[in-house]
């Protein structure tokens, strides 16, 4: 079983074994129920923003950090357990190569992902769709940056995906990677490691935003890819006698959290090689 | 033609501190097609380890193996698609039922989902194919194993401990599965404690202790190489075993359907007759009879002690 063929069977099987677990439902269905309960609001009160274009900005925000860690656990919970069944073994004593199965697993990675915001983008958007008045909107209704946006949340996902997969990998055990990856994302990347950084190396302060979870903030906003948007956003700030934060450019952070993806993936690629099922 | 072929394999396991364990140590066997291979040691002798590094999930830390002549990587993976193998405790998916998780197998195996139907209806699951697997008593476990190996039709079926923890009607049914195989003429490797059935079933032995190879060889040679006395008494049958085993050159001796049966050495029954008379015991009955491969296996391994499954 070699090149397209052993992809397709990976693929299916992949989604086979993703859509008959209910664990897989019940946090999707969560977190679409989250979805729907946060835009439901502005829905029903017909909120001036809630409709198209601009409800762009409220589909590609800070929330959007919620959709990242909601499939990260979902990754974790879909990955770890092949080891708790002891079904990674048998996969391979079945005939799958180690790598085949581990590159089988990595794509869960694009699968979770693509559910979660999936269900992230479509339900605002169908909601909006409602109350839209397309004889009144000024300019597309779907611009080029919301695409933009989408590949940014993306990218944002897989980066911090990576790490809660490899943690799946190394720890084998759900429990135990979701604390570590929590551990990672919380108290020690926006607790610890500033504080060291800032008192021990405060040349280096900077690095900080491109560490793998701080990355992803920038990629989440939506004004961030579309300038009419940062400079509504701006004059909403000036208008309540704030500064607003100058325009992120996410290219930097686009490259840095491919490159987390690339090498976490990697590590975990060569650490299930090297290690007994 | 070598199905199996291990040359020094060796597997030791690291350790934070020393110098680890060394579970496999330059094991060396053959197994040639159709034959049925039994794998025997005591718990913990690395019987699981060697058949793991075969089938691909442990790394061999020494030496190499060949499975259907491939050596390299590449050729290991081509072999490994002609073998059906289960590992210790049946592994699947839990809240898929039988059926599903054969069609995970059979995608992996590149195989039709046709034969599903096929190897779910000879180990008598083919009414249960919707239960879930949680929901399988450790008997339809066993069976599900055996008929994952059998998806695709394999050369080469591996079996460890097939039947641990069945009760003794599980342990006829998967006795009865794997000479099915073996009349179908798989070549079979057969990992397991059931020393009668493996001495019934299996034409080829090798026995390992603490990761080596102690023997190999035929059912016959290994049996028909040595004979036990078989002494009966009319009195108390553990008085005659300790007057047996205090006779000079004895092995283990041991009561089985109320007689005493015992390695004797070079000694002949006449004095071990006489010997017994010397105590007052007076054998109602006394034969030489071949060696079972039980009575084989703990005089080349010692004492039965780490064998404690023997069924």
């Amino acid at each position: 079983m070699t090149g397209a063929r052993a992809f397709g069977v990976l693929l299916r099987n992949e989604w086979f074994k993703a859509r008959k677990r209910l664990a897989f439902w019940i946090a999707l269905g969560f977190y679409a129920f989250f979805t729907l309960m946060n835009h439901g609001q502005p829905f029903l009160e017909r909120s001036e923003g809630f409709r198209l274009p601009d409800i762009w900005n409220a589909v590609f925000g800070d929330e959007s950090t919620m959709v990242v860690i909601f499939a990260a656990l979902t990754l974790v919970l879909l990955s770890a357990t092949e080891f708790g069944w002891r079904t990674a073994r048998q996969n391979v004593i079945d005939g799958l190569s180690k790598s085949q199965w581990f590159w089988g697993k990595s794509l869960l990675l694009p699968l979770v992902g693509l559910a979660f915001i999936g269900v992230h983008v479509l339900i605002p958007t169908a909601l909006a769709l409602m109350r839209t008045d397309f004889g009144a909107a000024e300019g597309p209704l779907v611009p080029l940056s919301v695409f933009q946006a989408a590949g940014g949340l993306g990218l944002a996902f897989l980066s911090v995906a990576a790490l809660a997969f490899l943690l799946s990998l190394v720890i084998r055990r759900t429990g135990a990677a979701l604390a570590v990856w929590f551990l990672w994302i919380g108290p020690i990347e926006s607790g610890m490691l500033p504080v060291l950084v800032r008192r021990f190396l405060p040349d280096y302060t900077r690095w900080l935003d491109y560490l793998p979870f701080s990355n992803t903030f920038p990629l989440l906003e939506f004004r961030n890819y579309d300038a009419a948007t940062y400079e509504r956003y701006a004059a909403a700030v000036e208008a309540a006698g704030r500064t607003p934060p100058p325009a992120v450019d996410p290219a930097w952070h686009l490259i840095t959290a491919a490159a987390w993806t690339a090498l976490l993936v990697g590590i975990a690629f060569i650490l299930f090689r090297r290690r007994d099922l | 033609m070598t199905i199996i072929e291990t040359e020094g394999l060796s597997k030791r396991y690291a350790a934070l501190r020393g110098d680890g364990t060394l579970a496999v140590d330059q094991l060396s066997v053959q197994v040639e097609a159709g034959q049925v291979y039994g794998f025997l040691g005591p718990n913990g002798s690395g019987k699981t380890t060697t058949i793991g590094m075969l089938l691909g999930i442990i790394n061999p830390t020494g030496g190499s193996f060949r499975l259907f002549g491939g050596e390299t990587p590449a050729e290991l993976h081509a072999a490994r698609q002609r073998i059906g193998a289960t590992l210790e405790y049946p592994n699947f998916y839990p809240y898929l039922s039988c059926r599903d998780n054969l069609r995970v197998v059979a995608r992996v195996k590149g195989s039709d989902e046709a034969d599903i139907a096929e190897v779910l209806e000879i180990v008598g699951l083919a009414s249960r194919r919707k239960t879930k697997f949680k929901a399988c008593s450790l008997g339809m476990k066993q069976r599900l194993a055996l008929a994952a190996t059998m998806i695709g039709d394999p050369e080469l079926i591996i079996l460890d401990e097939p039947a641990n923890g069945l009760d003794p009607a599980g342990q006829r049914e998967i006795r009865d599965i794997i000479r099915e195989l073996a009349r179908r003429g798989k070549t079979i490797f057969l990992s397991s404690h059931m020393l009668h059935e493996v001495e019934r079933t299996c034409t080829h032995v090798a026995i390992i202790e603490t990761g080596r190879l102690v023997r190999e060889g035929s059912v016959d040679e290994l049996t028909s190489a040595r004979t036990v006395a078989a002494v009966g008494v009319d009195g108390d049958i553990e008085a005659l075993r300790q007057a047996v085993s205090e006779f000079e050159g004895a092995g283990h001796a041991r009561v089985e359907d109320g007689r005493v049966l015992v390695q004797i050495g070079g000694a002949g029954l006449s004095e071990l007759n006489r010997f017994l008379a010397g105590r007052g015991i007076y054998a109602s009955h006394l034969s030489l009879e071949r060696q079972s491969l039980e009575d084989a296996f703990m005089e080349i391994t010692g004492t039965p002690e780490g064998f404690g499954e023997i069924q």
